[in-house]
């Protein structure tokens, strides 16, 4: 006897079996019914006489009625259950051999790289292709991968094979709808295809074309996750500040901790949507692991490499005579002071600044009458080597020397100062600043009186207010001058103390001092890494194959691995972090079967969580959810019939 | 002599709007009355009466012949000289005191509207000169005046009326079989009930008095809740008389219900007809006072 249930009933499965849960909702006209029974109300009535006869025959009748309409309902329920669940049933002969050729595509994006259920979901993938290509055997079907974009690794036996021998994903989607509708075009022999995704937004856009004659098979590995993960980092000379996900709710709990290498140098717990942690000087490059376990831990890791950069001694010119008081020099050194990488001098001397001058990389000028003849020479030289010369003008600087002694050197054309209020200013587009700086961070600038410049065309506005120039630069050989119409006191303007000066001030000495001469350190997979030539590349010990760049002056190459990579040769030593892009690929939520639908018109949509046990129904079982929806309809027919009747 | 009081009128059954509706209201009754003089009602005894009774005011249809013209001449106002003899119409009116009768959907139960319909027949009886016999029936006999055409009996039957409460169960029949044996003369006889009672017997006693030549008059009294089961379900209905119980699904028993309702009241009807006897019934409404003379017009009392 249980031989006989078993081989009646061993194919048996269920292509949605997280329907099944939903088993007990047939038990819910019982419940109902039990629920909502109510007591008889007493009714005191002249003579019973009359209802005697009738009662009596009416109840009885009644209770058999509702018995079965009780059980109409539940068995109609079970139906409805077993509909969305897809009961299937593997019949013993083999599938049917497609017209055309089929093809398999697996999903390689970093999101399938999640762990669910013991394993990841390009684990779950391999094994699902590797049943398809055994289901469909002499087919023979082509095994592709996509991310960005597709990849051929074989086909039949061989193309599954080469699945399970790549390497884990990393890398971003791209846009699969479109590219599989432009396969299937040029390919019109495929009749069968495959997707096996998760099927997360991300990779995923717009309607993909499928022939009338082929056949979509859509594959789901996977459910939506919840993912917890580092969404970006800013690395600052002193620290990193870290911007995770709070996924969910937009509020966690985290902890942070620097590593370099197998040592840690700092944890901090945070609880904000950003936190500092701070990482000393000496770590060059490490990494930052956020300490909130989730299906994607990968993420949870951020890479980071900085640059080795000496401290700078940045000579400031002041007006001789008198003691160092509220002057521009003042504000100035008080604002570099604040980065570990500089320090201020601040010299009355204009022959001692000529002779510091030499060493420096970058000076500031305070008091431009100051400037003789010789200095301003020497000037030219140093900026056209690469000094970058920072000019502020004071109370007592003439417009028509600066003019005179500095003309090639200045942005622009200096006037004499002009009396006008001004309040709040622009930060303009800055190349080196980025998008850091905002009107918002000159909103509370007062201006009184000002220098009024002329830029030349050459030149570059920085900052403006009330339609005139408060900040200028031009390029001058190798270097640049910067030119502010404002002195660096509180005389003319709250310049020194409004949000976005002194950030603005720090960040155009460090462009200039040392980045635009560094190689960039920090990439993402998928970016290409370029270097100057003679530069290698290793990763883990092993070099990495570099080729000349697209401009055929540096070398480049692909990056698909996350980490650390070290780089040496001439001129170039260090290390570059390569992280995952903190793109839709950290959104592990995925489509609905209705979105999956209506991105592939006429797709069929399977959700695989066992893939030796399902693919064979997929692909060979007879489906019984048809028929479990018929029988639904019969038994609601004749529940509404049967109700109609006890109603009425 | 010690002076004797009559009785005082303690019902509030007789309602003055109701008399004022039917004060100039007689009962025509089908058959010829059995009195032993002529007077309003025919009679099969011929003869006149030499008994004075008392003066009534005239009244259209009234014989000419028995105005008194001595009074006419002192107050200028017609007078009718009733005889003893004249008023020769008895009656017996049969009240079922049964506790199925205390019944009430609404304001006032089937019991009080028996109540105001008797004590109004008995207000009518008595004033037109007629003798009138009064019994109150559940299970047997349980209050019986014998015929009186005074004023004192009627105070005594409208106190009694008042004063009865409705208890017991219904053996309407067999206090019919008892009640045969005091009415020897042929009388009108008005029995008032919710015939919810062994129909069947009611039919064979009152076949039995109409074969002796009495009338027989059947006021049926109902109520509006009686017609329709309460609607919202489940109910237990328990017998006001036998405290009986039975559940049933008011739902779906409602139409068969009210079939079996209509086949009984059309049953009785029909049967009481066909024996010779009146039927009306009536329905217990708010407004006795306009329902309770219009539907004993309908019955076969009538404006003389």
């Amino acid at each position: 006897m249980l031989n006989f249930v078993k081989s009646a009933f061993g194919g048996l499965r269920f292509l949605r079996s997280e329907f099944l849960y939903y088993l007990p909702l047939a038990a819910l006209p019982a419940l109902i019914h039990l629920l909502s029974r109510k007591k008889a109300v007493i009714y005191v009535f002249p003579s019973i006489r009359l209802l005697k006869k009738d009662a009596l025959s009416k109840t009885a009748d009644f209770n058999l009625m509702s018995i079965l309409l009780l059980l109409i309902r539940t068995a109609a329920l079970f139906f409805l259950v077993m509909y969305f669940a897809g009961p299937s049933f593997v019949l013993g002969k083999k599938e049917a051999a497609s017209p055309g050729e089929s093809a398999v595509f697996a999903d390689h994006s970093y999101s399938m790289n999640r762990a669910h259920r013991g394993s990841t979901l390009w684990e779950d993938a391999c094994r699902a292709a590797g049943e398809i290509v055994r289901a469909l055997g002499e087919e023979n079907p082509s095994v592709f991968v996509f991310n960005k974009g597709f990849s051929f690794e074989g086909r039949g036996e061989e193309g599954a094979a080469a699945l399970f021998a790549k390497k884990k994903p990393a890398a971003v989607s791209g846009s699969f709808s479109e590219g599989l509708s432009k396969f299937l075009e040029q390919n019109r022999n495929i009749k069968r295809v495959f997707v096996i995704s998760d099927f997360s937004p991300g990779s995923f856009k717009g309607e993909t074309a499928i022939p009338r004659d082929a056949r979509l098979l859509c594959l789901r590995v996977g459910e939506t996750a919840k993912n917890f993960f580092i969404r970006s980092c800013g690395i600052y000379d002193r620290h990193i500040v870290v911007f995770p996900s709070l996924f969910p709710g937009g509020k966690a709990e985290y902890a942070l901790s620097a590593w370099s290498g197998t040592e840690r140098i700092n944890a901090i717990s945070a609880s904000a949507a950003s936190a500092a942690i701070t990482v000393p000087g000496e770590y060059l490059s490490g990494r930052i692991e956020l300490d909130n376990a989730d299906v994607l831990s990968d993420d949870n890791v951020f890479f980071y490499s900085r640059p080795d950069r000496e401290k700078t001694s940045i000579p400031v010119l002041r007006a001789g005579g008198g003691a160092l008081g509220r002057d521009g020099a003042y504000f100035l050194r008080k604002i570099i002071e604040r980065s570990s990488l500089f320090s201020a001098e601040a010299i009355a001397d204009t022959s001692l600044f000529g002779e510091k001058l030499k060493a420096a990389r970058a000076a500031v000028i305070t008091a431009p009458n100051a400037i003789s003849s010789s200095l301003a020479g020497a000037l030219r030289v140093w900026v056209a080597k690469g000094g970058l010369l920072i000019l502020f003008p004071d109370n007592d600087s003439s417009a028509q020397a600066m003019n005179r002694q500095l003309a090639d050197l200045l942005p622009g054309r200096i006037y004499p100062v002009k009396e006008q209020t001004i309040e709040g200013g622009i930060s303009l587009d800055v190349p080196w600043a980025g998008d850091d700086f905002g009107a918002e961070h000159y909103g509370k600038l007062s201006v009184l009186k000002f220098f009024p410049v002329r830029c030349r065309e050459d030149a570059l506005e920085l900052i403006k207010a009330g339609g005139e120039t408060l900040s200028s630069a031009v390029r001058f050989g190798e270097g640049a001058v910067m030119l502010f119409s404002l002195p660096a006191d509180m005389a003319f303007s709250n310049l020194p103390v409004v949000a976005g000066f002194p950030p603005f001030f720090l960040r155009s000495l460090e462009y200039f001092v040392y980045e635009r001469k560094e190689f960039r350190r920090n990439y993402f997979v998928g970016e290409r890494i370029s270097l100057p030539k003679g530069a290698s590349l290793s990763f883990g010990g092993i070099e990495v194959e570099i080729k000349a760049g697209p401009d055929g002056l540096g070398l480049s190459v692909p990056v698909e691995d996350p980490g650390l990579y070290d780089v040496s040769g001439k001129g170039v030593s260090g290390r570059i972090a390569v992280n995952l892009w903190r793109g839709e690929e950290n959104d592990l939520s995925v489509m609905t079967s209705a979105e999956i639908k209506k991105l592939f018109p006429g797709a069929e949509f399977f959700d695989i969580k066992n893939p030796e046990a399902e693919i064979a129904h997929i692909l060979r079982g007879k489906n019984l959810s048809d028929m479990a929806l018929l029988i639904f309809m019969m038994l609601l027919c004749a529940e509404i019939a049967l109700a109609y009747k006890l109603n009425r | 002599m010690p002076k004797t009081s009559s009785p005082k009128l303690k019902s509030k059954f007789l309602r003055p709007e109701i008399i004022a509706k039917i004060s100039r209201m007689n009962f025509a009754g089908r058959k010829i009355s059995e009195g032993t003089v002529a007077g309003s009602h025919s009679s099969p005894f011929r003869g006149c009466s030499s008994e004075f009774s008392s003066f009534r005011p005239y009244a259209q249809g009234d014989d000419t012949r028995h105005l008194d013209w001595k009074v006419y001449a002192r107050c200028e106002r017609f007078y009718v000289r009733q005889f003893e003899q004249e008023t020769n119409m008895r009656s017996c009116l049969i009240l079922d005191r049964s506790e199925s009768m205390n019944f009430a959907s609404g304001a006032m139960s089937k019991y009080d509207y028996a109540r105001i319909i008797a004590s109004t027949l008995a207000y009518l009886i008595t004033k037109r000169g007629d003798s009138m016999a009064f019994s109150a029936v559940s299970t047997g006999v349980d209050e019986y005046f014998p015929p009186g055409r005074c004023a004192g009996n009627l105070v005594s039957v409208l106190n009694a009326i008042a004063s009865i409460e409705p208890s017991g169960g219904t053996a309407v029949a067999a206090a019919m079989d008892l009640l045969g044996a005091k009415i020897k003369r042929k009388t009108l006889i008005i029995l008032i009930s919710d015939m919810l009672t062994d129909s069947d017997g009611i039919i064979k006693s009152v076949r039995t008095f109409i074969k002796q030549k009495h009338n027989f008059m059947v006021l049926h009294v109902t109520d509006p809740a009686e017609r329709e089961l309460p609607s919202g379900g489940k109910f237990t209905f328990v017998d006001s008389e036998t405290r009986e119980r039975v559940t049933i699904n008011s739902l779906r028993s409602a139409a068969s219900y009210r079939r079996q309702f209509s086949d009984f009241v059309s049953g009785l009807e029909n049967s009481l007809k066909n024996c010779g006897s009146g039927y009306f019934r009536f329905t217990v409404s708010s407004r006795p006072e306009d329902e309770i003379p219009e539907g004993l017009f309908k019955a076969g009392f009538s404006f003389i």
